[in-house]
């Protein structure tokens, strides 16, 4: 009997999914059970008029899977039904912003909004976006990169994070050159990933098809979208002192999946060095409402091997299929605010 | 030991939803724009405008000032385009009608603040689905997406 309890009480500890579990049984007493209505029943994948898979429509993300495998985790590459259960039942008793900070304002500043400007996806099954690796975790870095991580490193030419990333010169709000990537409208980032799927940022793209080119639009919660256009006419890539922050994208059809190179980043991605970093991306119309899109990651003098990612992508009705207008800079009223009270606080400390 | 063990899920459970509940952080520094000693409450502010458009949506109020005029106060909020996918457009808050701001204004002082907390004078989140957002890939939380508590 003891032993029965200690045993639980071992789970309890050792299994994230299962405390989230405990939680919702706990405040659960007052939840609600009403269920979102259910995905609508996927037919087979179509061609286009010219015969190609369609990839065409706006797909979303619709569950949230986290980016790497976590300790608790490890050789769990899918969750229970039940584990999936508790993960949701747990995030619907979350009160999330609408909870104030008591402690401290400046805390409660920066949680802007309450909770109602936020959209919580429902858990997938999945433990982790990438697939390869095996283990779900990104590669251990090589003994070049590991050195261009540290302070010396640093100095060299790693490229950077140019063309609005977020970061340049440590997000000082003082100056629109230094602000963060989101605030400015710079619009989206590759590899667009959906990394915070609260706020639908990676989360929603619409694919345009032609023979020769497919253009995608990627919407990014507020800071504006970013459109790119993969050639499909065998075109060579820009010349490779042509860097942009979208990259150079190239595109060609192996069997039903769409296979795109993308080279000529003015930025890397996690530390990769942007003059020899690629990314290949492979998209599949599963079927009439799904949409695969995997992406391998190589940079040979950044990870000890290439490593890949799985995003899935689905449809819903179209009342909620649609692009919102990206027109950022118009309304930015936030980035007159910002540097406003940057030369505030300056005046005060004068 | 049975007491043991509730006490031990209860320390465990309390760890897990303080993680939980942790706010989540928003993507750019609003304290740079708001000032965090300049917190604003207007019970009784009456909606003029309102313009869902990014980067944020904002929405005028009227709101009557100590000496008894009237100011009007532009109040940022959340981005527009997660409200449109669940199905609140710029006619779900029209002009002329009432609602609680909770918040904080901006740093040069002028009438315009961020909406910390919207609400309706009857408690009711602004924005609220009403019968949830139908959408099927969101979790349902009662009192955010649906009015049951």
């Amino acid at each position: 009997m003891r032993h029965r309890y200690l045993a639980s009480i071992a789970s309890l500890a050792g299994v994230v999914v299962l405390v989230s579990l405990a939680v919702a049984s706990m405040a659960g007493q007052t939840t609600s059970t009403s269920k979102p209505p259910a995905l609508p029943k996927p037919g087979p994948a179509p061609k286009t008029a010219w015969g190609e898979p369609d990839l065409q429509g706006t797909w979303f993300v619709m569950e949230a899977v986290p980016f790497e495998r976590t300790a608790a985790n490890a050789n769990k590459p899918l969750l229970t039904d039940e584990e999936v259960e508790a993960a949701d039942k747990a995030k619907a008793v979350n009160v999330g912003r609408n909870a104030r900070n008591p402690n401290s304002a400046t805390q409660d500043v920066e949680g802007a909004y309450n909770a109602v400007f936020n959209s919580i996806l429902r858990t997938s099954k999945r433990t982790s976006m990438i697939i390869d690796p095996p283990d779900g975790r990104i590669p251990p870095l090589t003994a070049e990169a590991q050195q261009r991580s540290t302070p010396q490193g640093r100095g060299g030419a790693r490229g950077g994070a140019g063309g609005g990333a977020r970061g340049g010169r440590g997000n000082a709000n003082d100056n629109p050159e230094t602000t963060a990537q989101s605030p400015r409208c710079l619009g989206v980032q590759m590899p667009f990933l959906p990394l915070n799927t609260a706020f639908a940022q990676g989360t929603v793209m619409e694919i345009i098809q032609g023979p020769k080119s497919v253009g995608i639009y990627m919407e990014d919660d507020h800071a504006g979208g970013g459109n790119r256009v993969i050639f499909l006419d065998g075109r060579p890539h820009a010349p490779s002192n042509l860097k942009s922050v979208l990259g150079d994208s190239r595109g060609k059809w192996e069997g039903n999946t769409l296979v795109v190179e993308t080279t000529n980043f003015a930025q890397g991605f996690r530390g990769s060095n942007p003059d020899t970093y690629r990314m290949i991306e492979r998209y599949t119309r599963v079927d009439s409402h799904n949409l695969r899109r995997d992406i391998t990651f190589d940079d040979p003098q950044t990870w000890t091997r290439p490593w890949t990612v799985r995003i899935e992508m689905g449809k819903v009705d179209d009342s909620r299929h649609m692009i919102f207008d990206s027109a950022c800079h118009e309304g930015n009223y936030g980035m007159t605010g910002i540097l406003i009270g940057a030369r505030k606080e300056e005046a005060a400390t004068k | 030991m049975r007491t043991r063990l509730i006490v031990g899920a209860i320390v465990i459970a309390g760890a897990a939803s303080l993680l939980i509940q942790a706010p989540l952080w928003a993507h750019h520094a609003f304290s740079a724009e708001f000032d965090a000693n300049k917190p604003v409450h207007f019970p009784d502010a009456t909606v003029t405008r309102v313009q869902l458009i990014n980067p944020h949506s904002w929405i005028y109020v009227d709101v009557k000032g100590a000496d008894g005029k009237v100011e009007n106060w532009a109040i940022e909020a959340g981005s527009p385009n997660i409200l449109m996918r669940r199905g609140i457009t710029k006619d779900t808050v029209k002009a002329g009608q009432k609602i609680v701001v909770d918040g904080y204004q901006s740093k040069d002082g002028s009438r315009r603040a961020n909406g910390r907390d919207l609400t309706l004078p009857d408690g009711t989140k602004l924005f609220l689905g009403g019968s949830g957002t139908g959408a099927p890939y969101e979790v349902q939380r009662p009192g955010i997406d649906t009015e049951e508590k």
